[in-house]
């Protein structure tokens, strides 16, 4: 047997090994310092980047620079350098050591001395514990005494002499230190400049992070986050760079993001997504094998990007309506709640949401059935914006059978205004566009769409009907928004008159109305409904216990894409995508084995993104209550606001008023009610909310009305705690009882009065009227002491503005001392307290004025103002000068 | 380590007769060489090829396939033909038994220090079988070829979640039943009965084997009727399951055996 390799020589088999371990390792020392660490590229370019700016910015500072300036300091410098080179100088340097030196002797001895005190007193007292004789302790204590302030004083004599020396040396140097003072003073943009080049230069390449302990989820368990992102997003939370390209531009909305969402709080990750730990990326940004934004076959939450951001929202604030800086994720949120989808699909924090549809319990009475059929087989033939979704008929039998049981199972209405006796259809058109259905109802191409369009209305209704429906829309049902105009009978004819030209009643079809008599079609109508699912949105009778006909939506986002069911469909498989494609075409994944009864909602691609955003959001987690951002006082408010579509006319929380679209004139707009809670009282926004037909007009000049609501008592309770809790307004209940004195009286009526703020040129008073006319006319002023809250009011006339921008009424004290100078000695807060007073008592019944002679009556017997006819003795004087 | 340039500096031959060298250095080096070639394998393979994580652990979400740690994927794969009772517990004991028993049972003295397939046959093959077949090729069918659902992928496939295999495994005597139209073998007892009458004529070659072959063969002398009797025993138990998974293979067989009251079916 051969002894294999006995004899051979191994020198070039390690030669090449040896060679090879050699390129190994230094590919194993590029890979870890270099290859893996792809952050530091970052952070050499920002480096490159930010010394280009600064030298940049040092350059320009420089030349704002004179040099002549600069070389005569230079040159003075160094004649004061010369200076501290003579003997002179030296010798007093040296007699400083000196007295130093002796300084350190003195207080050497003075510290001794006391030491030898303390331990003195010790023994003194140790002895007189243990009962021994200590009178030789105490006469030696009290010796080294009297020694202490003898040295105490050698030492404050040798500090003296010390420092007289160093005050000598001193005015030698104070030259240059004056000089080092000119130079900084001229310099000084250029130091701060070149201290940053410093900081950039040195800055290195470090990894910054944040940790949070109570954020970052996987499944029901925190984990914990560490946010790396800023180690290569270095200048994102710094203003300045909104312009550069990422990773360095600044975050959008700085302040208003950050200002709430602390970046120590919150992280990155928890917004955007990705993996906040990872530093590498492999290839190229935004492709696989890019780590820290989540582009990893294993990463379930890659970066959300574009508005998909938003959707992140949804984890702190998912219960509620509105987010003014994501406004996509709340159009998504707000189509997900009107156009019904909620009904099917709970989500958690829209489990309040009420049924979309109208109650078809008395429909029978209502419409048409040959207009009924044709809607509900495609709605959007009747209406193309509706918000009715295209259900899916399987055949032509089951929409005939569902509208079939749905009228048998219909009860009778109660006519209480009888027959519809005819008006006058275009007394009606004008009632129509002025007080305010066109809020609502788009007619003619101008309205809201929160209401259904009304131009065919006569195709689907009779005029019985819309008069009936017009004149209280409760007595049809309970739930319904639609509130009441208080239109009188005779408007409300001319209105139903106008509404019945609006297209033609649809020729009878026997046939129809035979099937929908049949008992069988009545029978299998049950199923046909409970299959479809109409009694989500609608409600219907026999279906008052059925669950939901669809899924709950939850944790829609955490579907896994093997989860989802995509059918014959040749889309890519991701979420998005499925998600798009059940929005734009429910059945598309509907095989030979599978059915979908979904309807599809009628919305445009703006609105079906909107609706991705919010459901990409379905991933809620339990986080701690300190980052759920949720008022349910706001929030309750905020629902009823969406549901009554308060929005169409008013301003409220600087948004909304659709209607100046079609009303040009401001003046005759409805009033914005920014600070509305600060403004009013809470007792006249009860009464005003359950029936404004109830007060006379504060602003009689508007044509628009504001609607009779027919509220709930929780629903008033829930509005005015809304309001008031937006405004800051601490408790609901106050008693307003304001006197005012003779003196405020006449202060008042002269500062109202034309030589001043002339306040009636604009407000109305009692039954008086401004000149100006209507687009200059103001609030009544008789009505302030019942409506507004004092506090409100001392602010108000301070600076309308700070309480409602845009407001047209001026500010009288937007600053301190603005005030008229010859009333009440020219004091601001008398004056307002003078104007606010006045205010508060002008109009109110049972007198007030107490001791008071000359007191404005109230104005039920005399409602003008009172100051013009009964000037108090001061405004008179005034007048006649 | 010193090359040997010169002849005479390598160590003389302990015994020509027997053809040995000294370890150091004629072993030693080679061995050297060996272990840098697999430390630069490793290390190549490191750089090139990062750890591969999953995602993060969700409780709440089981993942699919659940794959045991790799090194007991062949114990998994069991499973596809077992109860876990069996393939959990019973194998999985056996083998460590069978593994501790063999100093005792090995009576054959050649092989001690060299390599040897002529005159360890049975020994070498037999551990051959078991180790690299069922222990090691099973583990590689776990690891690479079951996807979701514990279906079998081949490599080129992709592993699709939603793969349907049609479930048309069928119990021993009820394919009997249908076969050969004898309903008794339907009734549960009987079944039971039936298919331990199977296992024990199973394991009844061990003694009939004896029986024949023990007069003229004479590695069974050499063994001794405990001995031999341990070795078959383990034998057949380990052959018990390529013969079941041929079974499943061909028949669709799901249990010979089905002794539902103590939980226990082979």
């Amino acid at each position: 047997m051969a002894l294999a390799g006995r004899e051979k020589s191994f020198s070039f088999v390690w030669f090449l090994l040896g060679g090879a371990l050699m390129v190994l390792t230094a590919w194993y020392v590029y890979d870890e310092a270099i290859g893996r660490r792809t952050w530091k590229q970052y952070a050499a370019e920002w480096t490159r980047l930010e010394t280009k700016r600064i030298e940049e910015e040092i350059a320009k500072e420089m030349k704002g620079i004179d040099p002549k300036k600069l070389k005569q300091i230079e040159l003075e410098r160094e004649q004061a350098q010369q200076a501290l080179e003579s003997q002179e100088f030296a010798d007093l340097q040296e007699e400083l050591k000196r007295k130093q030196i002796e300084m350190d002797v003195a207080n050497q001895d003075l510290q001794f001395a006391k030491a030898d005190h303390d331990e003195l007193f010790y023994q003194w007292k140790h002895a007189q514990h243990e009962g021994q004789d200590f009178s030789g302790y105490k006469k030696r204590y009290d010796d080294l005494d009297a020694k202490i302030k003898k040295l105490n004083e050698v030492q404050v004599q040798k500090e003296e002499a010390f420092l007289a020396v160093q005050e000598k040396i001193n005015q030698f140097k104070n030259k240059l230190k004056d000089l080092d003072a000119q130079q900084a003073a001229l310099t000084k943009k250029v130091d701060a400049l070149q201290k940053q080049l410093k900081g950039v230069q040195d800055r290195g390449a470090p990894i910054e992070q944040y940790v949070l302990d109570d954020l970052g989820k996987a499944g029901p368990v925190n984990w914990g986050t560490v946010d790396r992102c800023t180690s290569c997003h270095i200048p994102v939370l710094k203003p300045g760079y909104e312009k550069l390209k990422e990773p360095f531009r600044t975050h959008s909305n700085l302040n208003e993001i950050f200002n709430n969402h602390p970046v120590e709080d919150y992280g990155c990750v928890t917004c955007h997504g990705g993996q906040g730990r990872a530093t590498q990326i492999k290839h190229k940004p935004m492709e696989k094998g890019d780590y820290p934004h989540g582009f990893e076959h294993h990463w379930k939450t890659p970066l959300l990007r574009g508005d998909f951001v938003q959707s992140s929202c949804n984890k702190c604030h998912v219960q509620q309506l509105n987010l003014d800086l994501a406004p996509v994720y709340t159009q998504g949120k707000q189509l997900f709640l009107e156009y019904g989808c909620i009904n099917c699909h709970t989500v958690k924090g829209l489990e309040w949401a009420p049924k979309s549809g109208p109650d078809l319990a008395k429909i029978k009475d209502k419409v048409y059935p040959e207009w009924f059929l044709a809607w509900v087989k495609k709605p959007t033939e009747y209406l193309p914006h509706t918000k009715m979704p295209q259900v899916p008929w399987k055949n032509d039998k089951d929409p005939v059978q569902a509208l079939a049981y749905i009228l048998d199972k219909s009860e009778p209405f109660n006519w209480k205004y009888g027959k519809f006796p005819g008006g006058d259809a275009a007394k009606g058109k004008e009632l129509f566009n002025t007080v305010g259905c066109f809020a609502c109802h788009n007619v003619e191409g101008q309205g809201g769409g929160s209401g259904p369009a009304l131009d065919r209305i006569a195709e689907k209704t009779t005029g019985d009907w819309i008069y009936n429906w017009i004149q209280d829309p409760k007595n049809w049902s309970k739930e319904h928004r639609m509130p009441s105009l208080r239109l009188t009978q005779g408007e409300a004819q001319d209105v139903t008159a106008y509404l019945v030209s609006k297209g033609k009643k649809p020729d009878e079809d026997a046939q129809l109305r035979m099937a929908l008599a049949d008992p069988e079609n009545i029978k299998a109508g049950f199923n046909v409904i409970n299959t479809y699912g109409c009694y989500a949105c609608h409600t219907i009778k026999g279906f008052e216990k059925a669950s939901n006909p669809s899924v709950e939506l939850t944790n829609f986002a955490r579907k896994d894409v093997s989860e989802l069911a995509f059918g014959d469909a040749k889309i890519p498989e991701t979420w998005e995508a499925w998600t798009d494609g059940k929005l734009k075409n429910p059945q598309m994944y509907v095989d030979e084995r599978s059915d979908s009864f979904m309807p599809k909602p009628n919305i445009n691609d703006e609105q079906r993104h909107a609706l991705l955003v919010f459901l990409k959001g379905q991933a809620p987690e339990v986080l701690p209550s300190k980052y759920i951002a949720y008022d349910p006082e706001i929030e309750r408010g905020r629902r009823l606001v969406e549901k009554y579509n308060c929005k169409a006319c008013h301003v409220i929380e600087g948004q909304g008023q659709e209607v100046a679209q079609w009303i040009k004139e401001p003046n005759f707009l409805p009033p914005n009610l920014a600070s509305t809670g600060a403004r009013l009282q809470t007792d006249w926004m009860h009464g005003f909310l359950r029936n404004p037909g109830d007060f006379p007009k504060v602003r009689p000049w508007l044509d628009i009305r504001m609607p009779t609501f027919q509220l709930s008592e929780a629903e008033l309770e829930d509005l005015i705690r809304y309001f008031k809790k937006y405004d800051k307004v601490e408790g609901l209940f106050e008693v307003v009882d304001l006197k005012v004195t003779p003196e405020e009286i006449s202060a008042a009526q002269r500062l109202m009065g034309p030589e001043n703020f002339n306040c009636y040129s604009c407000h109305i008073v009692g039954n008086k009227f401004p000149e100006g006319g209507p687009t200059v006319w103001a609030p009544n002023l008789e009505y302030v002491h019942a409506r507004i809250r004092p506090q409100w009011l001392n602010k108000w006339i301070r600076n309308p503005a700070d309480l409602v921008p845009g407001t047209r009424m001026p500010g009288y004290y937007p600053e301190p001392n603005s005030g008229p100078k010859d009333v009440l000695g020219g004091d601001d807060e008398r004056q307002l307290n003078a104007l606010v007073n006045y205010l508060m008592t002008l109009g109110k019944k049972n007198g007030i004025l107490q001791g008071e002679t000359a007191a404005p009556a109230t104005p039920e017997t005399q409602p003008s103002v009172q100051g013009d006819k009964k000037p108090a003795p001061a405004a008179d004087k005034q007048a006649k000068l | 380590m010193a090359d040997i340039k010169d002849a005479s500096e390598i160590p003389e031959v302990i015994d020509p007769k027997t053809d040995k060298v000294h370890t150091w250095p004629h072993l030693v080096r080679i061995e050297f060489i060996c272990g840098l070639l697999a430390f630069m394998g490793l290390l190549v393979w490191s750089l090139v090829l990062d750890a591969p994580l999953e995602e993060p652990a969700d409780p709440t979400k089981t993942p699919n396939p659940s794959k045991a740690p790799w090194y007991f994927l062949g114990l998994q794969e069991i499973l596809v033909y077992f109860d876990p009772w069996m393939a959990g517990v019973v194998l999985p004991s056996l083998i460590i038994v069978g593994l501790m028993v063999i100093p005792y049972i090995d009576v054959n003295p050649k092989g001690n220090g060299y390599y040897t397939w002529k005159e360890r046959k049975f020994a070498v093959a037999n551990f051959c079988f078991g180790f690299l077949i069922l222990w090691v090729a099973l583990i590689i069918v776990g690891v690479f070829l079951r996807g979701p659902g514990w279906n079998f992928f081949a490599p080129w496939q992709e592993w699709d979640s939603h793969k349907v295999v049609a479930l048309t495994n069928i119990d021993l005597n009820i394919l009997l039943a249908d076969w050969t139209g004898l309903d008794a073998l339907r009734n549960p007892v009987v079944a039971a009965v039936f298919g331990m009458g199977l296992v024990g004529a199973y394991y009844a070659i061990i003694p009939i084997y004896w029986k024949l072959k023990s007069k003229k063969s004479k590695i069974l002398q050499e063994l001794g009727p405990v001995r031999y009797g341990i070795t078959a025993f383990l034998f057949l138990t380990m052959m018990a399951l390529p013969i079941k998974m041929i079974l499943r293979w061909t028949l669709n067989i799901k249990y010979i055996v089905q002794l539902p009251w103590i939980n226990l079916n082979i």
